[in-house]
């Protein structure tokens, strides 16, 4: 028999299943493999998504003897009590419900088969907690009782008892938001806190009375997830605290389990009727640990050598005292008697900073930043610099900073000793087959660096003269040898480089003088290149990061230049990249130096670099070669007279300014020059290093655009047909050739060139008429008549940026953009959602644009190509690409309100397009692959339901027959009707005073947005899927706007950004 | 903080080659490296000694830089980086081995600091155009253009033995040449030979291989013009006597912009690396350092911060007295507080020159004080260079 035919068999509820059959075919699926494997899957799977599978459970849980089977039919029992319990007769959920009952009764009650079905075990409790969901407490009323008074007949069974509580609790208090509406989780939240005493006295009974380790251990842990909303009572009116901490803290078995809720009792916070409470807790806490884990134990070794469980421990004393001093110090702090134990718990912070765990240290590192800004907040001086502040006696500084200070000492040496990689740079290839490195911006060690960053400086504001001495004892020890290593060294001068700006102007040169010095001297002393290469990149990365003091010393700014250009011609691994590098962030921070004549010169410096400038590149690779032309032209940027500006642009791009020309006469001789692989690739090259000029020096460049502009156009064309008759002879394979990779640079490149150019320009009039016109007739028509693989997306973004800069002064060439490239491109992208990505993307980046900026253009269009314009927008939002979906959605909600403004247009496009948005709105609400664009989709329909509401719609809606006065009416007729074909489990009472709702909430939108997302909850009970997401993008903007207030606060401290973060009008003064 | 400034201008260095080009000329730099070194013209001696009795295949050498591999059995080199080789041997003179990749194979110059006695005999020059330095290997049918830090700039089809690859038969052949690539022009100009047809010459004196190169090119005459086969011209750059009127013949007649001067000595082998055996100087320092006038055309083009020595010294002290002041005074009293230069320093003509180096041989030891005792007197200022001590005509001991 073939496994198909044993399917069929299966699949037959007509026929008495055969267990042994299932039995095999399970096995088959976890121990078997290839073809066979995937067959016994299918069949598992077509089974389980059978809608009476449920009816077999019993069966197979009874007379199955192979366990993976039995889960596999709780899957089954799992699926249709999340998705279908309402429509099952109550009979049956009864019995469901009895027969889960029993069952667990069953297997818990004897210790040995529940420790020996654990698993098994664990998936009955979550379907009970499941069926909760739905019978408790309505249909289920004394469920809490039933299941403390069956605790107190048997361990084991008490045991797991307490395992389904806590998941009953996790179900309701921490996963319920998304997975049931408002109503349902209020409710179950408010019955559980009521009859939370009965629960209470049972925890309490087995911590006081019981001998059964595992059962206090899950008692514990029922009791942790209790512990963040019962009532505050049950804390700190029990002898709950002592308990924990006498009884159990001790206990190996116990204690990790214990340091969590005494984590979670430390972070209540409350107003201070419980200070007691809270000293108390600190006091028997410290006492307890002190006598586990003396206060001098060297905790970074003990942690490498550790167990799991040990390792575990550390990680939950951080957190618990990390929790406690950032909530409640200040008690202890008032405490005089306390202040020894304070000392301690500090004591054991810094100890525990010292791990080589970095999730440990991060821990750690958030107390320490809050503390050390709290310090700095409350009286923001040094303790040893103002003079103002010297004459007053040492004993005022501030008390709370006096009991700090020696704590504050180690931690600066925590800081400098680990301080993380400032930058990090990933070598890739790119698109066009290039090898280019690349500046990660967000990793997680970038992150890191900008905590401890940030602490630091407000450390070394706290006492700078301490950060100083640190700094220099560990740069001597790197010196004398005996802290030197390559790491020891990076990290001392990341640390170094991160205080920039912390210090008063005059020290920080001082100690930079000193650092400077011994860097040089460790250089010279250390021999061999990688020793000297990795001391260079250090010396050049701590001068980079002080640009102040660079600034104010000409002379060494100058000798550092000229170090670097050196450097530029070293071949040793890597010392190329950081010259240029360090070249490029001098450049952004000093540019105003290089173009002024500084004391004792005879003209600015930037003369020296034009006229050296083939030297100092010639041993350069192009990368490096872009790098430094956009450095330069920062600096030529910051010469503000415009015929010295020009002057000076026109001398920088002399030499690509020669090859370009060299290339373009030989080309206009004869054209095939264009084909010469190296020809193309010099060009390439060029048109890189224009980008990066233009980068530097935004609109001036347009001098050099316009001695290239029209060749560079030509250029592109020729490109273009070569590539496409390339294609056309040799199919698309041929665009992974080199040659072709190099002409497709070309032609990116100069939309790179043109459009960062646009974006940067000043003059919108004279853009408008001088350079976009060439620009539409190369590249436009040459776009639309290019076979698909040959079009470059960046032509539609270029358009798009233009659109965005040049907004109604584009306006009247709309027409001719979207002639050229609107149907073609709509006809590459409208098969599928995938195919194109870049086209895509860039097209509704296009359309946004128009939209935005030329809606006139969009009015005047035929109204074959607007409903054209309308699909396309709707087949936007529909994308599950996420930048695409959300896209069509701004487009759509600016459409809207554009053409609101416009009365008469506005009543033809109600009539023809308003319930078609609607109907295409709702199908990707409904879809659960677009929660993501939930918010503008509630904001879009709140914005359409008040608009029809507000009478603002003249026109009926519904047709001729009907009159404007019933569009409310129509809308709502026609919204029951489509969500009743669309949802047939719902009933229409539901569905109607959902759409009542929609319109009683189109105000206020954050009622709206739950309202949809309440009714999300109802369709899906049906469709079982996994709801999780939903308030995915809450979280992001709590996070981000969480952020953007921390920067207002950051920037009013000197030093807290970094040089290299500050808005360049700050800068150079 | 000028200290700090004059250390990091002198004495910090990844590579230590003295005499760097990549620095400024040590005699016209405002901050001198302080380190004691042999001079040039010792480690000129040494080297010519050492290159006789160096054994080295240069064969298989020039066979894996046109294989572009470094694994082949034939390679009889031991595997160590040149950078083992070359630790703690900064001071010494040695012949390094060239680096197993495409990387650091060129022989580079150092400048011209002291001008050697055999100067009009024993070295021969070339005028080099404004150009970027590169080696250049023909091999297996393509011609490959390497940037000194091994970075292939350019592949193209050439005339040039084993580049190209409608060469047929000689497939097997391979070229390798020192050259400097135009790309205003789109010239290679060919300076030395270290490969041709498969038969190196890295170990050929220098005047043999210039010879050779000519010989070379006039064999293969079709390098010379521009062809699909043949996209950029390769010309060989002639060289001179170094004679005043030769030199001075050469620069007016060049027909290309030139970036400095070239000076073999003609014994010298091809040796990768930097080398004493060839020297580097910039048109306008001509006229200065060996007292050969150039067109005035040329010394147009002087850089407007450059200044001649005698101006140079006092500017370097002119700063120092500068840094020694507070800010505050500099613009008000700069001029008064400049003493007079208390010595009148000349630059000495060629012949000149050469009795005093006479007088100086005669007592060497005498001049190692010398030098200290003016260390210490005029900090900084005075070059430490012994070379540099001889152009100094007043020093204390006169």
């Amino acid at each position: 028999m073939t496994l198909a035919d044993q399917a069929a068999k299966l699949l037959d509820f007509n026929q008495k299943l055969d267990i042994t059959l299932l039995d095999n075919i399970v096995t088959c699926m976890y121990n078997g493999s290839g073809p066979q494997q995937r067959t016994a899957q299918e069949v598992l799977t077509t089974l389980k998504e059978h809608p009476d599978a449920w009816t077999r459970v019993d069966t197979i849980l009874e007379f199955s003897t192979n366990q993976q089977t039995k889960y596999y039919a709780l899957q089954i029992l799992e699926n249709v009590i999340k998705t279908r319990w309402k429509v099952l007769p109550r009979a049956q959920c009864e019995g469901i419900k009895k027969y889960i009952v029993g069952l667990i009764i069953k297997t818990s009650s004897d210790a040995a088969v529940l420790e020996k079905e654990k698993t098994y075990l664990g998936k009955l409790n979550m379907i009970l907690v499941q069926i909760l969901k739905y019978e408790w407490p309505r249909n289920w009323p004394s469920f809490i009782g039933d299941i403390v008074g069956a605790s107190k007949t048997n361990e084991s069974l008490c045991q797991n008892n307490m395992a389904i509580l806590k998941l009953l609790s996790e179900e309701v208090f921490d996963f319920s938001s998304g997975q049931m509406t408002q109503a349902k989780a209020k409710h179950l939240k408010d019955t559980m806190c009521s009859e939370f005493s009965q629960i209470f006295q049972l925890c309490q009974f087995v911590m006081d009375n019981s001998q059964n380790a595992p059962l206090v251990g899950s008692t514990l842990e029922t009791l942790l997830r209790f512990l963040n909303w019962i009532p505050l009572g049950y804390i700190f009116e029990t002898k709950l605290i002592s308990t924990l901490i006498y009884k159990f803290l001790n206990v190996p078995l116990f204690r990790n389990v214990t340091m969590k809720c005494l984590t979670e009792i430390a972070g209540v916070q409350v107003s201070s009727i419980y200070d007691e409470q809270f000293l108390q807790l600190f006091t028997l806490t410290m006492n307890q640990l002190k006598q586990m884990l003396p206060v001098d134990t060297n905790i970074r070794e003990a942690y490498q050598s550790g167990t799991d469980d040990e390792q575990n421990f550390i990680q939950n004393l951080s957190l618990y005292l990390c929790t406690y001093l950032r909530e409640h110090a200040q008690l202890v702090e008032k405490k005089l008697d306390l202040h020894p134990l304070l000392m301690d718990s500090l004591q054991y912070l810094c100890m525990i900073s010292e791990v080589e765990e970095v999730e440990i240290f991060k821990i750690c590192l958030e107390y320490w930043n809050s503390l050390a800004s709290e310090l700095y907040r409350e009286s923001p001086y040094s303790a040893n610099t103002s003079p103002l502040i010297l004459n007053k006696q040492h004993g005022e500084m501030p008390a709370r900073r006096q009991l700090y200070n020696p704590v504050l000492s180690k931690v600066r040496r925590v800081m400098i000793s680990r301080m993380a990689k400032p930058e990090e740079v990933l070598v890739v290839e790119n698109d066009q087959g290039e090898v280019v490195r690349e500046f990660m911006k967000d990793t997680d060690s970038i992150n890191l660096y900008k905590n401890m960053r940030e602490t630091l400086v407000y450390l070394t504001h706290l006492d700078y003269s301490d950060t100083e001495n640190i700094m220099t004892e560990k740069l001597h020890n790197q010196v004398n040898g005996t802290e030197w290593s390559w790491k020891n060294l990076n990290t001392l001068c990341w640390a170094i480089g991160s205080i920039s700006g912390a210090m008063h102007e005059d020290d920080e040169k001082r100690f930079l003088v000193t650092v400077i010095r011994d860097l040089l001297g460790l250089c010279e002393q250390k021999r061999g290149k990688d020793n000297k290469a990795i001391i260079a990149s250090n010396i050049m990365y701590v001068v980079g990061q002080y640009p102040r003091f660079l600034r104010a010393h000409w002379r060494f700014l100058k000798t550092v230049v000229n170090k670097l250009f050196e450097f530029m011609h070293e071949t040793h691994d890597g010392v190329q990249d950081m010259a240029c590098d360090t070249f490029i962030k001098i450049a952004q921070k000093c540019r105003r130096q290089f173009v002024q004549i500084q004391v004792g010169e005879v003209m600015p410096f930037i003369e020296d670099i034009l006229n050296g400038i083939n030297t100092i590149i010639c041993d350069l690779q192009p990368q490096q070669v872009h790098t430094f032309y956009e450095a330069v032209g920062l600096m030529i940027s910051a010469q503000t007279e415009q015929a010295a500006q020009e002057h000076l642009i026109e001398r920088y791009m002399l030499l690509p300014n020669q090859v370009w020309d060299g290339i373009i006469n030989q080309a206009t001789q004869n054209v095939e020059v264009l084909k010469d692989p190296d020809a193309v690739k010099r060009l390439g090259n060029i048109l890189k290093t224009n980008v990066r000029a233009c980068k530097a020096l935004q609109h001036p460049y347009v001098v050099q655009l316009g001695r290239i502009y029209l060749d560079m156009l030509n250029v592109y064309k020729v490109m273009s047909e070569n590539i496409s008759s390339a294609i056309a002879t040799n199919g698309e394979s041929v665009t992974k050739q080199p040659l072709i990779r190099s002409m497709r640079t070309v032609k990116k490149e100069t939309l790179k060139l043109i459009s960062g150019w646009v974006s940067r320009s000043a003059d919108h009039q004279m853009v408008a008429e001088n350079f976009i016109p060439p620009l539409l007739d190369a590249v436009l028509l040459d776009y639309q008549r290019n076979v698909p693989a040959a079009r470059e997306p960046e032509v539609l973004s270029t358009m798009a940026t233009i659109v965005d800069r040049l907004e109604n002064h584009i306006t009247k060439d709309i027409p001719q953009i979207f002639d050229a490239v609107f149907e073609c491109t709509l006809t590459m992208i409208n098969k599928d959602f995938e195919e194109y990505p870049e086209h895509r993307t860039n097209f509704f980046l296009l359309l946004k644009a128009v939209n935005s900026h030329c809606f006139q253009a969009l009015l005047n269009i035929p109204a074959a190509q607007f409903k054209l314009v309308l699909d396309s927008i709707i087949w936007a939002f529909k994308h599950t690409m996420r930048n695409v979906a959300d896209t069509g959605l701004d487009i759509l909600y600016v459409l809207l309100q554009s053409i609101a403004k416009h009365e008469a247009a506005a009543q033809s496009f109600y009539q023809t397009y308003f319930t078609e948005i609607l109907q295409h709105l709702f199908s990707v609400v409904t879809d659960s692959s677009h929660t993501a664009g939930l918010t503008m989709q509630a904001t879009i329909l709140a914005y359409m339901f008040s608009t029809l509401e507000s009478g603002k719609i003249t026109i009926a809606l519904g047709g001729a027959s009907s009159n404007s006065i019933q569009n409310v009416t129509f809308v709502q007729q026609f919204l029951l009707n489509l969500l009743k074909t669309a949802f047939p489990h719902l009933n229409e009472s539901q569905i109607e005073i959902f759409i009542k709702g929609l319109f009683s909430f189109d105000r206020d939108f954050a009622a709206f947005k739950e309202h949809l997302r309440d009714f999300l909850v109802q369709i899906r009970e049906f469709a079982g899927e996994d709801l999780s997401d939903l308030f995915l993008e809450e979280r992001e903007g709590a996070i981000r706007q969480a952020q953007d207030e921390k920067r207002k606060v950051q920037l009013s401290v000197p030093g807290i950004l970094g040089p290299h973060e500050i808005q360049e009008d700050m800068q150079d003064d | 903080m000028d200290e700090l400034t004059a250390t990091l201008a002198s004495s910090f260095a990844v590579s230590s080659d003295p005499n760097t080009t990549a620095a400024e000329h040590p005699r016209y730099a405002l901050y001198k490296n302080r380190s004691s070194q042999q001079t040039q013209e010792d480690r000129r001696q040494k080297l010519l000694q050492i290159q006789k009795s160096r054994r080295f295949d240069f064969m298989s050498h020039a066979r894996n830089l046109a294989d572009g591999s470094w694994t082949a059995p034939g390679a009889s080199e031991k595997v160590t980086s040149p950078e083992d080789e070359e630790e703690g041997m900064d001071v010494e003179t040695v012949l390094k081995k060239p680096s197993r990749s495409f990387k650091n194979q060129l022989m580079y110059s150092e400048w011209l600091v002291e001008v050697p006695d055999d100067f009009g005999e024993e070295w021969v020059t070339v005028l080099c155009p404004v150009a970027k330095r590169c080696l250049v290997v023909a091999s297996k049918g393509n011609t490959r253009a390497y940037t000194k830090g091994g970075y292939c700039l350019h592949t193209f089809p050439s005339h040039l033995p084993g580049g190209n690859r409608r060469q047929g038969s000689k497939y097997s052949d391979y070229t390798i040449l020192d050259c400097l690539y135009s790309e205003t022009q789109g010239i290679y100009f060919i300076l030395d030979i270290m490969c041709w047809r498969g038969h190196p010459v890295y170990d050929s004196e220098a005047e043999f291989r210039f010879y050779w190169l000519q010989s070379k090119i006039e064999e293969t005459p079709e390098v010379l013009h521009v062809s699909p086969s043949n996209p950029f011209k390769f010309v060989p750059l002639p060289n001179f006597p170094c004679k005043k009127e030769a030199i001075g013949i050469a620069m007016t007649t060049a027909n290309f912009e030139i970036d400095g001067l070239l000076f073999f000595h003609k014994r010298s082998h091809y040796i990768i690396g930097s080398t004493p055996l060839v020297v580097w100087l910039k048109p306008y320092m001509v006229p200065e350092i060996i007292g050969i006038p150039i067109p005035q055309q040329i010394m147009k083009k002087i850089p407007a911060s450059y200044v001649n020595y005698k101006t140079h010294i006092e500017e370097v002290k002119n700063t120092k007295q500068m840094n020694k002041n507070p800010p505050s005074m500099r613009d008000s009293k700069a001029g008064s507080n400049n003493p007079p230069p208390k010595k009148e320093r000349v630059i000495l003509s060629k012949g000149q020159k050469k009795s005093r180096r006479n007088q100086q041989r005669k007592s060497a030891g005498d001049s190692m004080e010398v030098a200290s005792v003016v260390q210490q007197e005029t900090f900084e200022t005075v070059p430490t260079e012994m070379g540099d001590n001889q152009n100094n005509p007043v020093s204390p001991t006169q």
